[in-house]
């Protein structure tokens, strides 16, 4: 919202002062973004008289030397613009010296320099030259009562500061000059008079209403229709005044008609339309829906579709208007306008909001109807409109309005305790101060003792309970007057939570295996999820998600770190290793979706190597890993199997199930070939996802053992194998089999030959045993060592080689 | 200060309690801290970029 200072005192009847009042109404809520010193170039441009004019002499171009006399006596000028004045006329004189715009808006000093021989004194102007307007097709015609002599700057309002004020959604009663002048009033302790309604300079005995009729079959949509009628405008260009003023506000003049609603809109906040009469068929608005696809070609030239939820604004044939919204093209003021309605109404905010999305407009009309305006100002807006009319465009007012207002505006009193209003701000604040407050800002208050009763005005619809009281107590008084204070704090005893101990040692522990970690969002897209396999069906969507690529919560950690993966090789980077830490969502059937902590990693590219070539990673790499990163955390061995079913992101024969003790704990795999292909990854990428919360439970504490002072023996086997079975399956079972006297197990050799049967291989083991409190006998050793051939003989079918 | 509705939604009693509500990005103060022009390199997981912390 611009406010024009100038504008803003005159409603005061003060000046506080520029600065004051920046400042205040920045801490009042309202900030001042930007402060624009406007027409200070003024104060070298004269009203100057034209004396006599006569063409150049020598020129091929059509120049004309103009005599005038600005007060000091007759000055020629050259002038190239066609439309100077009879002597007698005033124009604008720029004299040497003065600061004037270029045609490109671009400040200039006016020097003195020959045009075609002839050295002018100074420049006569058009409006864009001196920056009142875009006008330029001729030089600026001044009021004829202008004093001879006198600097436009002394003109009021040509010197100004325009304020840019960023005003919150809430406060629709500050997008007026009445508005913001009322607020500056309360925060600098101003009286705050608005000016009385000036009555219409002619009133014809003839009533409104028998002139004009008003129907609003919506009034849920439309609360209160005003309507006037002026007859006799002429329709042209506003007084420069008003023209500045407007430009200066970032409204275009279009002309005195249009131009006084968009002053009184600017002035009151209430946005106002004029229809010429003779295009409202048979004298008559009715405020309706529109009908599912009816057409109305709007101001802008475009034909709109409407709907049944668009409020217009018809005759007794066709709609004129978009309520609240856009004028139509054909029944708005034109240069033939003789006759004109004025529309002054209220509309339903939502209502205007939801047409004005739809259809893609953003006017300064719906802007004030979907931030609430004032419903009980509409009769006295619609009355300094009239007054304006006639003294602008001329006419004369039909007697009255006719106002169409079935259920006037009667807002529940609030009580308000004078007490809570220091217990919430923290300082004291005594019942006259906090009546003060509220009674400058438009408040009805009555003090009846005990609580007040306080009624919120039209314009301040935003006020609807005891806080929103408070907050205006705190706001007008000015936050700063509160004193700052820490909160007294107590000590806490509980530190970091278990939960977050497990999460730090997660993660110091993947980084400290050489993992980076990665954040994802925890939204993510069906692409994203299908492209790893995953069923974007099953995973949780958002009601209302922000954009397609962040509509779904994520079921698992794998399809970000895919993302992130094929990123890295779009890149060129080869080696990724990143791990994450973070929560996945699965549909619950009661209450809120089920919530968990996982771990994620994904390897890829070339393991680490030392003057060799270095191979690609594989599952053993994140294997080990995770057999890591289980035994770091649990002090308990992870397990790996191949029982249930795997993950849909692993390769069919290259995954393992990761169990520690009997609990389940996740998958690691070979990414598929289909993700592989799907996502754009490497061929070597693995994947682990664990459930985080086995992670957290310590499975066996750490116990020191002597070890024995006695030797070992060593005896290895090797077994002929079916390559199904499983090596840590024999490993555990030779384990098993072998005793306590057993001290470890080994893998150690596998030997793939043709002369061995069709799928099968031998696994070769070394046994290593030892007693603590003596040394083995070879005989004991064989037999156990037998035993144990004999035993995996049984369990695996395996033939001792 | 928490809106009273907050309160009542979430079953505090608005007269008993008040509150203050704040808070920061961490993100935009990790950005300070480690000298990080544009807060999307942040979530955009370039491994050049995570190996460089």
């Amino acid at each position: 919202m611009r406010i024009s200072y100038h504008w803003l005192t005159t409603l005061l009847g003060a000046d506080p002062g520029l600065d004051r009042v920046t400042a205040a109404l920045t801490l009042g809520g309202l900030e001042v973004e930007h402060v624009e010193h406007v027409g200070a170039h003024l104060r070298g441009v004269f009203v100057a008289e034209v004396v006599s004019s006569r063409p150049h002499p020598t020129s091929k171009n059509p120049l004309t030397l103009v005599t005038v006399d600005a007060g000091e006596g007759p000055a020629e000028i050259v002038c190239g613009a066609a439309n100077v004045p009879a002597p007698g006329g005033k124009v604008a004189l720029a004299k040497l010296g003065a600061t004037v715009l270029d045609k490109k808006g671009v400040p200039f000093t006016l020097e003195a320099r020959p045009v075609a021989g002839v050295v002018s004194a100074g420049m006569l102007c058009a409006e864009d030259e001196l920056g009142l307007g875009t006008d330029h097709a001729g030089i600026l015609i001044l009021d004829g009562s202008l004093a001879k002599g006198s600097a436009l700057a002394e003109l009021p309002g040509m010197v100004d500061a325009l304020l840019t004020l960023n005003v919150t959604p809430n406060r629709g009663d500050a997008l007026s000059h009445r508005g913001v002048a009322r607020d500056v009033a309360a925060l600098l302790g101003l009286p705050w008079n608005p000016p009385p309604t000036p009555a219409p300079a002619w009133v014809l005995a003839e009533r409104t209403a028998s002139v004009l009729a008003v129907e609003v079959r919506d009034a849920w949509r439309c609360p209160r229709y005003a309507a006037a009628v002026v007859s006799g405008v002429t329709v042209r260009p506003s007084p420069l005044a008003e023209r500045v003023r407007l430009t200066r506000l970032g409204v275009r003049p279009i002309n005195n008609v249009v131009d006084v609603t968009n002053l009184v809109m600017l002035e009151t906040g209430q946005p106002l339309h004029a229809f010429d009469l003779a295009q409202v068929k048979g004298a008559r608005i009715v405020v309706r829906r529109a009908a599912d696809g009816e057409k109305l070609l709007t101001l802008d030239g475009a034909e709109q579709t409407l709907t049944a939820d668009d409020l217009v604004i018809a005759d007794a044939e066709r709609p004129l208007a978009l309520a609240g919204v856009m004028g139509g093209e054909h029944s708005g003021v034109h240069a033939t306008t003789r006759d004109i309605v004025l529309e002054c109404a209220s509309f339903e905010p939502r209502g205007v909001r939801r047409t004005a999305r739809r259809l893609g407009f953003h006017t300064e009309s719906s802007h004030r109807f979907e931030r609430g305006t004032d419903l009980v100002a509409v009769a006295d807006v619609a009355a300094l409109a009239v007054a304006m009319f006639t003294a602008l465009a001329g006419g004369a007012a039909a007697d009255g309005l006719v106002d169409v207002y079935p259920v006037p505006y009667a807002p529940t009193p609030i009580p308000l305790r004078p007490a809570r209003v220091g217990e919430l701000l923290g300082v004291d604040v005594s019942r006259e101060e906090s009546v003060r407050v509220l009674t400058a800002l438009g408040c009805a208050v009555r003090d009846e003792g005990g609580a007040l009763s306080v009624t919120s005005p039209a314009h301040r619809s935003d006020l609807s309970r005891e806080v929103d009281l408070i907050e205006e107590v705190a706001r007008v008084r000015g936050v700063d007057q509160i004193p700052p204070l820490l909160p007294p704090t107590r000590g806490a005893r509980a530190g970091a939570t278990r939960d977050w101990k497990v999460r730090r040692k997660l993660r110091e522990t993947l980084t400290a295996l050489g993992l980076d970690e990665a954040i994802h969002m925890v939204f993510t897209s069906r692409d994203d999820l299908t492209r790893v396999g995953l069923d974007a069906g099953a995973a949780i969507r958002l009601a209302n998600p922000l954009s397609e690529e962040r509509s779904h919560l994520r079921p698992s950690l794998i399809p970000g770190l895919a993302n992130a993966a094929a990123l890295a090789r779009r890149r060129g980077e080869h080696r990724v290793r990143l791990f994450e830490l973070g929560s996945v969502f699965a549909p619950s059937t009661a209450g809120l979706p089920h919530e968990e902590t996982r771990v994620g990693a994904v390897m890829a590219g070339p393991r680490e190597a030392w003057l060799q070539r270095p191979d690609e990673v594989d599952l053993y790499d994140l294997k080990g890993l995770v057999e890591e990163l289980v035994e770091r955390l649990t002090n308990a061995p992870a397990t790996f199997d191949r029982e249930g079913e795997a993950p849909p992101w692993a390769h069919p024969r290259a995954w393992a199930r990761v169990r520690v003790g009997d609990v389940t704990v996740g998958h690691v795999a070979a990414a598929h070939p289909d993700v592989v292909e799907r996502a754009d990854l490497v061929r070597s990428t693995v994947f682990a996802e664990l459930d985080a919360a086995p992670l957290g439970v310590t499975r066996q504490a750490l116990a020191a053992k002597a070890p024995s002072r006695f030797p070992s023996s060593r005896r290895d086997v090797a077994l002929l194998l079916a390559k199904e079975v499983p090596a840590g399956e024999v490993l555990a079972r030779l384990r098993a089999l072998a005793g306590p006297l057993c001290e470890s197990v080994a893998l150690f050799d596998r030997y793939l030959g043709s002369e061995l049967p069709e799928g099968h291989h031998s696994l070769a083991f070394t046994l290593t045993f030892r007693a603590d409190d003596r040394t083995l006998q070879e005989a004991e050793v064989d037999a156990l060592c037998e035993a144990v051939t004999r035993g995996a003989r049984e369990a695996f079918g395996a033939a001792q080689r | 200060m928490v809106h009273p509705v907050v309160f009542e939604s979430v079953g505090y009693d608005p007269e008993r309690y008040t509150g203050f509500a704040f808070g920061m990005g961490i993100d935009r103060l990790t950005m300070l801290r480690y000298g990080i022009g544009d807060i999307r390199h942040l979530f955009e997981h370039d491994v050049r970029f995570l190996a460089s912390l």
